[in-house]
């Protein structure tokens, strides 16, 4: 991942006149822009310098660089009125990120959380941390060697966080009832599914059926699992990497961080890979990796309960994919129907075919 | 032309263009272009004939599926009798027993719900292995991918 370190070849000063924007943004863009570009220079200290959009489809972002230092370059992440997310706490993402940091996490630096008051959304100012982000195409590129290199590091990073002391880093932020005694384990799987169900329930014009059936196939075999608990990222894969070198630097998007059964990251990983021999994102196929995480945490993984969680996941992703689409085709005229709607339609008939898949791998290991 | 179905009206206008047509373009974007066309029309084609009769399926699916219902389930989700002509599209009456059933509802203890739950997972897996045969790629995207 790289951006240029300036737009048009200009700097622009905190203080500089919306029209000095590049045009191909909004103008509602541009002046939110200037808005945060003052707020950037009174709060976090230097003159902003606005650099351009910042990576991702899930927030609205913006990358400045604060002052001549290089590597002073920083995110405003804001918070969206209507994404894929629900439920979302950017207070809450940000009390977590500064502890996962003081206990030697590499995540983004929280350097300050803006209120509504400023661009009418509340936002986030994050360090921009440099290095590289790769994509699955690239790392089926690499050679062997090098792709089980990163797999194990990966899988190396996952146990840590899942080893953790998740009681002191999430505090009672994160737990559905900080009143419970310490014996209570909640997996956190109630509100994934009150969640996600509350998404379809939003739903105006895309077709949900399928993934309403499994909601209640989940529900009727929750009492199945084992349900055990940590810090979940919930979002864990190679787009959210920052790598120098073989080493990552940097964790990203902890949106959907929460306290739940760390077996929903580790199925996360494994999207898409319904065999144990299938690939997960090009680098090593899914035993491989269960064997490299089992290894890292000295913890078992109960295979049903494995491929429960991968039920699970898939309908997360299921589920995100239909509530964007249908903001998507709510947020235009009714138009007409062209071939690129295939990818849209293919994608959620490929997500309903895995779960299938899944739940017959599911209900054959009981 | 008339009364020709529109997926066989579009295969007309593919072949046209594939033995008539292409034959004449002397460029090679030209022949780029009109190939990648006469993919998307011959991809739409397939699509067209296929797709009525999926939404046919799927009608026929969720209406069988709605006859079955336990009595049990249909007093919890207020369904209305079979046969009667006050109801919601199918798939979203399907879609409102599923929402009533998801919420840890006792009824989802019942045998006779299980083996319902059961008889649903079967049709619409299928379904699904439908869907996902008919969005497969057609023998010019094929072609182009290769």
């Amino acid at each position: 991942m790289s951006l240029a370190d300036n737009v048009d070849g200009r700097r622009l000063t905190a203080v500089g006149a919306v029209a000095a924007l590049p045009s191909t943004l909004p103008l509602a863009a541009r002046e939110r822009i200037q808005r945060l570009m003052i707020y950037v220079n009174r709060e976090v200290g230097g003159p902003a310098t606005f650099l351009g959009q910042a990576p991702g489809a899930s927030h609205e972002g913006w990358v400045f660089r604060v002052g001549d230092a290089p590597g002073s370059k920083l995110v405003v992440r804001l918070e969206p009125d209507e994404g894929p997310f629900l439920d979302y706490d950017g207070e809450r993402e940000a009390t977590l990120l500064r502890r996962l940091a003081d206990h030697g996490f590499p995540v983004p630096r929280v350097m300050a959380v803006g209120e509504r008051d400023v661009v009418g959304s509340r936002f986030m100012v994050l360090e921009w941390i440099e290095g590289e982000v790769l994509n699955p195409f690239a790392a089926s590129d690499m050679a062997p060697t090098e792709r089980r290199n990163r797999a194990e590091v990966m899988a190396s990073m996952l146990a840590r966080l899942h080893t953790a002391p998740w009681r002191t880093l999430a505090g009672t932020a994160f737990t559905a009832d900080p009143g419970d005694p310490p014996e209570v384990v909640d997996d956190g799987l109630d509100a994934i599914l009150e969640q996600f169900g509350r998404a379809l329930a939003q739903l105006r014009v895309v077709n949900s059926v399928v993934l309403d059936f499994v909601r209640v196939w989940l529900e009727r075999h929750a009492p199945e699992r084992t349900v055990q608990q940590s810090i979940v990222h919930g979002d864990f894969r190679l787009g959210n990497l920052v790598w120098r070198g073989d080493e990552i630097v940097g964790i990203l998007d902890w949106e959907t961080a929460k306290v739940g059964d760390p077996l929903f990251d580790v199925a996360w990983m494994c999207m898409g890979a319904t065999k144990g021999s299938d690939s997960i994102m090009g680098l090593v196929t899914r035993d491989e990796f269960l064997n490299m995480y089992a290894e890292a945490s000295g913890r078992e993984i109960d295979a049903a309960d494995l491929v429960f969680w991968q039920v699970v996941a898939a309908w997360v992703r299921g589920c995100t994919e239909a509530r964007l689409l249908d903001i998507s085709v709510m947020s235009h005229a009714p138009p007409a129907r062209d071939a690129r709607d295939l990818s849209w339609e293919f994608g959620s008939a490929r997500t309903e075919e895995e779960l299938f898949q899944l739940i017959d791998s599911y209900e054959r290991s009981r | 032309m008339r009364g020709t179905e529109p997926g066989e009206l579009l295969k007309i206008v593919v072949a046209l263009l594939e033995h008539q047509v292409l034959p004449v373009v002397e460029t090679q974007s030209g022949r780029a272009t009109l190939l990648l066309s006469i993919g998307m029309l011959d991809n739409l084609a397939e699509r067209v004939e296929e797709r009525r009769d999926l939404v046919e399926r799927e009608r026929a699916l969720v209406d069988a599926l709605m006859s079955a219902l336990p009595e049990r389930v249909r007093e919890l989700a207020l369904v209305n009798p079979s046969g009667s002509t006050d109801r919601p599209a199918p798939t979203a009456e399907l879609i409102s027993v599923f929402r009533v059933l998801a919420p840890k509802s006792t009824v989802l203890d019942d045998e006779d719900t299980d083996a319902w739950l059961r008889q649903c997972q079967e049709a619409l897996k299928e379904r699904t292995r439908r869907e996902v045969a008919l969005l497969n790629p057609t023998r010019y995207l094929r072609s182009q991918n290769t």
